[in-house]
């Protein structure tokens, strides 16, 4: 008797699965002409993106500045999109909220800010701690991430702070999952390398 | 120092950042992107994506469709930024104005890679031919004149010097051929806003004595178009494009300059000889393509080694060798071949990706030997890499394989 309400519940389960991703499929075509649509997409969206904006500028006002301006461009841009999923709106939103923030951290005079607000984010290690192999210099790896392409710079939020699988970052930027892997290794590499000078001896 | 991706994942963990969103933050713009949304064009829009079509244009042709290609960009980047986003057409129309009603357009193209480089002025009079005139470096004299017909898919190049005329049939042109005024001006009525490119401001700084704005646009591939354009006219003064490996600059813009016809004229000139007939496919150049140039220029050009770069600064260094194998070619019939060879690897190499990870090490490697590397790439989705070799053999090898 319980094995089959088990049974029934994970059918149960199973199908509101189904009818709520039939039915976000459905809102992101009907968000293409109705504004009731797209501010459940943008309730849906706006929490993640704004966090993906703040871990990419490491200051909340830039990155309400930033999420602006990728809302406001969905606004702009919805009606043309030729996606039909939720998964391909998802994509679409992380592709031009990573493009935005790509293109405010170009200008070098930014940086400057970002790295200062970077600075204030780490916490101390507990005195003792053993969970991690170095205590890290946050500012300074911050500012390393800052050096590399700004899709790796992408790459490594998506991954690190937004936890993204391989596949979801393979799909937002319209690469194999093969590749996000071999990139991923080879910045966690190029990091490494750039922060040698200054751990010497702890590789 | 950490040592993987779980190692890194305990320096983020330990990060506190604060990423609560502000409640009217939130309301506030919801509101206003309720109103752009409810304020946009309810007709369907054409969503071009201008990286995309440039991608096809700058794919299916060489020099002459890139610099089509820059002035769709100039006409693109200056209507973004000045419609601001919005669709009031009395801004974009006063903006926009002198490039919807341009008939002519002239402009100076260079490839930025190298000093030195030919410079190639390029003429468009809203027909379906272009003509491009390579100059020398100092920009005084013709070297070749190449008249591209897109409705026939035929281009005539001329040498001035030599008065040597030669017909080439191109495969793989666009399947509808527009002039680039016409393209221009579909783009600029047409597009919209593509959300996938940032256009960024970079200021206004005095060029060529007068005041300029300048953008940059870059796509999500993190290619990008640098633009200045008079802070009065909006008319472009400079342009570059940086487009995987090509680095191109467009300079001396000039709109409605008057253009005799007889410029665009596929008729060969009277007093040149004529060459066989040539083929040019732009169709997709191919690993083959890349190691075919890579022979052409070891072996018939430099004579048993390697150029040191496999770049268009490098292939202009060794000009002087590379007339004198025309000069054979000529001898032998045989003119055409070689220098549709060359374009293909060049082809192959320049569409190559940041990705795909190029590196050229060819340079005092001997043709023949089968020890050295010449260079390597890694194709997209492979985990591999291919090693091009002396003997231009190729190998599979892991990345940490790869030649020290």
């Amino acid at each position: 008797m319980a094995l089959r309400a088990i049974k029934i519940t994970t059918m149960v389960g199973a199908m509101a699965k189904l009818v709520e991703a039939t039915e976000d499929n459905d809102l992101v075509l009907r968000a293409k002409t109705q504004a009731e649509a797209l501010g459940r997409l943008y309730e849906m969206y706006y929490e993640r993106i704004f966090r993906f904006c703040v871990h990419r500028l490491f200051n909340k006002e830039i990155a309400e500045d930033v999420t602006s301006t990728v809302f406001l461009n969905v606004a702009r841009g919805i009606r043309g999109f030729k996606g039909r999923s939720e998964q391909d709106f998802r994509n679409w939103l992380y592709a031009i909220a990573a493009n935005q923030a790509n293109a405010y951290i170009r200008k070098t005079s930014r940086r400057k800010k970002l790295l200062a607000e970077a600075a204030g984010s780490m916490v101390p290690a507990a005195t003792g701690s053993a969970d991690i192999s170095f205590e890290p210099d946050w500012p300074r790896l911050y500012a390393a991430i800052l050096r590399l392409k700004p899709r790796h710079q992408t790459i490594v939020t998506l991954r690190f702070f937004e936890n993204f699988s391989y596949e979801q970052i393979a799909q937002i930027l319209e690469v194999s999952e093969a590749s996000v892997r071999v990139t991923l290794h080879r910045i966690l590499n190029q990091l490494r390398n750039q922060l040698q000078t200054v751990y010497d001896g702890e590789i | 120092m950490f040592k993987d991706e779980a190692d890194f994942e305990k320096v983020v963990g330990r990060l506190n950042i604060d990423t609560e969103p502000n409640p009217a933050h939130r309301q506030n713009l919801r509101r206003q992107m309720l109103s752009v949304f409810n304020q946009a064009d309810h007709k369907p829009s054409t969503r071009i994506i201008i990286f995309r079509i440039l991608r096809n244009l700058i794919m299916k042709s060489p020099f002459t469709k890139l610099a089509a290609a820059a002035a769709i960009i100039i006409a693109v980047l200056i209507g973004i930024h000045f419609l601001g986003g919005s669709t009031e057409s009395v801004a974009w129309a006063d903006v926009v104005r002198p490039l919807l009603t341009a008939h002519t357009v002239v402009f100076h193209a260079r490839s930025v890679e190298g000093e030195n480089l030919p410079i190639a002025r390029i003429m468009n009079m809203g027909t379906q031919r272009v003509r491009s005139e390579i100059l020398s470096a100092d920009g005084k004299t013709v070297q070749v004149i190449a008249i591209c017909d897109y409705d026939t898919s035929q281009m005539l190049t001329l040498i001035p010097k030599q008065k040597i005329a030669t017909i080439v049939d191109i495969k793989g042109l666009p399947e509808k051929p527009e002039n680039f005024v016409e393209i221009m001006r579909n783009m600029i009525t047409e597009l919209q806003h593509d959300p996938n490119v940032s256009i960024e401001s970079l200021g206004e700084k005095e060029m060529d004595g007068r005041m300029a704005q300048g953008f940059r646009a870059t796509d999500p591939e993190g290619n990008e178009s640098m633009i200045w354009a008079d802070s009065q006219t909006s008319v472009p003064i400079r342009m570059e494009l940086k487009w995987r490996q090509a680095h191109y600059e467009f300079t001396d813009f000039e709109f409605d300059v008057a253009l005799d016809e007889s410029l665009f004229s596929m008729d060969i000139p009277a007093g040149y000889s004529t060459m066989p007939k040539a083929m040019l496919s732009l169709t997709g150049a191919t690993e083959q393509d890349l190691v075919e140039a890579l022979r052409l220029w070891a072996e018939s050009i430099l004579e048993g080694v390697f150029p040191k770069d496999f770049s268009s600064q490098a292939f202009m260094d060794d000009m002087p060798k590379v007339r004198k194998l025309a000069a054979q070619d000529i001898k032998e019939g045989n003119r055409t071949e070689n220098p549709m060879k060359m374009i293909r690897g060049f082809m192959f190499y320049k569409f190559l990706k940041p990705e795909n990870d190029w590196h050229y090490v060819g340079k005092d490697v001997t043709f023949g030997d089968g020890d050295s590397p010449v260079c390597w790439y890694r194709p997209d989705g492979s985990e591999t890499y291919r090693v091009i070799y002396g003997d231009l053999s190729i190998k599979a090898v892991a990345q940490g394989n790869l030649p020290q």
